[in-house]
C-alpha cells in the first residue's frame, strides 16, 4: 500500500510539474485534469471515500469548462523570455524553500495524526453514531457536530455567484448608457 | 454533436439523477453526501451543453430557476435551524425524532442534506452558466 501511494504521489508530482511547464494549453488542462484524477486515487487509498467522489466529480466538471473555454480562445505558443537572472531568482527561491523545510519538518507531527485535542476526535469516532445516528462519520461532524461550518460554507458558496452574477450578468441598455442604475 | 453522443446523454440523463438523488439521501449511511450529489446534479448540465447546446440547457433548467433553487436551500437550511431554536433547543440542533432503519435515523440531517444538495447543485448550474460565455436567457433585467 506505501509503495502503491508513493507511486501515485510522484505521479501526481510529475503532472503537476506538467501542468506549470507545458507550452501548450490544451495539454496543460489535459494534465491538471490527470493531476486531479490521481490525488482522487490517493483520497481513495487514504480511505476518504467522501473526499474522493466529491474531487472526481469535480475534476471532471472542471476539466469540461477549461477545455470549452479553450475552444473559444486562440492558443498561441509563444516561448517566455527566460533570463539569467529570472534563473537564478528561481534556483534561489527553491533553495530557501527547501532549506525551510528541513528545519520545520521535524518539528512537525506524524502524518496522519491530530496535531492537538486527539480527545475531541477519538470521542467524535466513539460517540458519533450513538450522538447523530448518522453512520458515515464525515456526514455527522458536516451537518451535525459542525453544521455552524457548513452554514458558513454555504454562505461562501451562495456570495461567490452573487458576485459572479452581479459581474457578468446582461446589463440593460439604460444601463450601460448611464441613465440608471441597479 | 454527433448522434450518438446526443442519443446517449438522452439515455443516460435519468441514471445521473437518480444518482444525484441517491448520494445527497443516503449520505448518512454511505459514502457521498449533499455536496457530491449537488454537483452530479450541475454536471448533468454540462452534458447537456456538451451534446446539445446551451440554449437546450436553459430550456430545463432556466437561469431564474436556479436562482430560485439556490435561494430556498439557503432558507431551508437556516428555516431548519430556526425551528430547533423555537422548539427550545440550540441551533441546527437535532429536533426530529431517530427512527432507526428509517430515512429520519438520523433527525434533521436528512433536511439539511437536502437543502445544501439543492443549494449546490443550482450554485454549480449558475456558475456553469455565467462562465460559459453567452449570458443566460431569462435574467430578470
Amino acid at each position: 500500500m506505501e509503495i502503491l501511494m508513493g507511486f501515485f504521489f510522484i505521479l501526481v508530482i510529475v503532472s503537476a510539474v506538467a501542468v506549470a511547464e507545458l507550452r501548450d494549453l490544451l495539454a496543460a488542462a489535459l494534465a491538471l485534469g490527470a493531476c486531479g484524477f490521481l490525488v482522487g486515487i490517493l483520497f481513495f487509498l487514504m480511505m476518504a471515500p467522501d473526499l474522493a467522489i466529491v474531487q472526481l466529480i469535480v475534476e471532471i466538471m472542471m476539466v469540461v469548462v477549461l477545455v470549452i473555454a479553450l475552444a473559444r480562445t486562440h492558443r498561441r505558443s509563444s516561448e517566455p523570455e527566460s533570463t539569467k537572472t529570472t534563473l537564478a531568482l528561481g534556483v534561489i527561491v527553491v533553495c530557501v524553500f527547501l532549506l525551510f523545510s528541513v528545519a520545520v519538518v521535524p518539528l512537525m507531527t506524524e502524518f496522519g495524526s491530530p496535531e492537538y485535542n486527539p480527545e475531541v476526535s477519538q470521542r467524535y469516532i466513539d460517540e458519533g453514531v450513538e450522538n447523530t445516528g448518522s453512520q458515515n462519520l464525515v456526514t455527522a461532524i458536516l451537518l451535525d457536530y459542525r453544521a455552524y461550518d457548513t452554514l458558513g460554507e454555504v454562505v461562501v458558496l451562495f456570495a461567490s455567484v452573487l458576485g459572479m452574477s452581479l459581474v457578468l450578468r446582461k446589463v440593460s441598455k439604460k444601463m450601460a448608457e448611464g441613465k440608471a442604475c441597479l | 454533436m454527433s448522434l450518438i453522443i446526443q442519443t446517449i446523454s438522452r439515455g443516460i440523463t435519468p441514471f445521473v439523477f437518480v444518482y444525484a438523488i441517491y448520494l445527497i439521501l443516503t449520505g448518512h449511511t454511505s459514502p457521498g453526501g449533499a455536496f457530491a450529489g449537488g454537483v452530479v446534479i450541475g454536471l448533468l448540465i454540462v452534458l447537456w451543453y456538451a451534446a446539445f447546446k446551451l440554449s437546450t440547457a436553459e430550456r430545463r433548467v432556466s437561469c431564474f430557476t436556479a436562482h430560485t433553487g439556490r435561494i430556498l436551500g439557503l432558507l431551508g437550511f437556516l428555516t431548519m435551524g430556526t425551528i430547533a431554536l423555537l422548539l427550545g433547543k440550540g441551533f441546527l440542533e437535532n429536533f426530529l425524532p431517530k427512527v432507526v432503519g428509517h430515512l429520519t435515523m438520523s433527525g434533521v440531517i436528512i433536511l439539511l442534506a437536502i437543502s445544501v444538495g439543492i443549494l449546490v447543485g443550482c450554485e454549480t448550474i449558475l456558475i456553469f452558466y455565467y462562465l460559459s460565455g453567452r449570458r443566460p436567457k431569462g435574467e430578470r433585467r
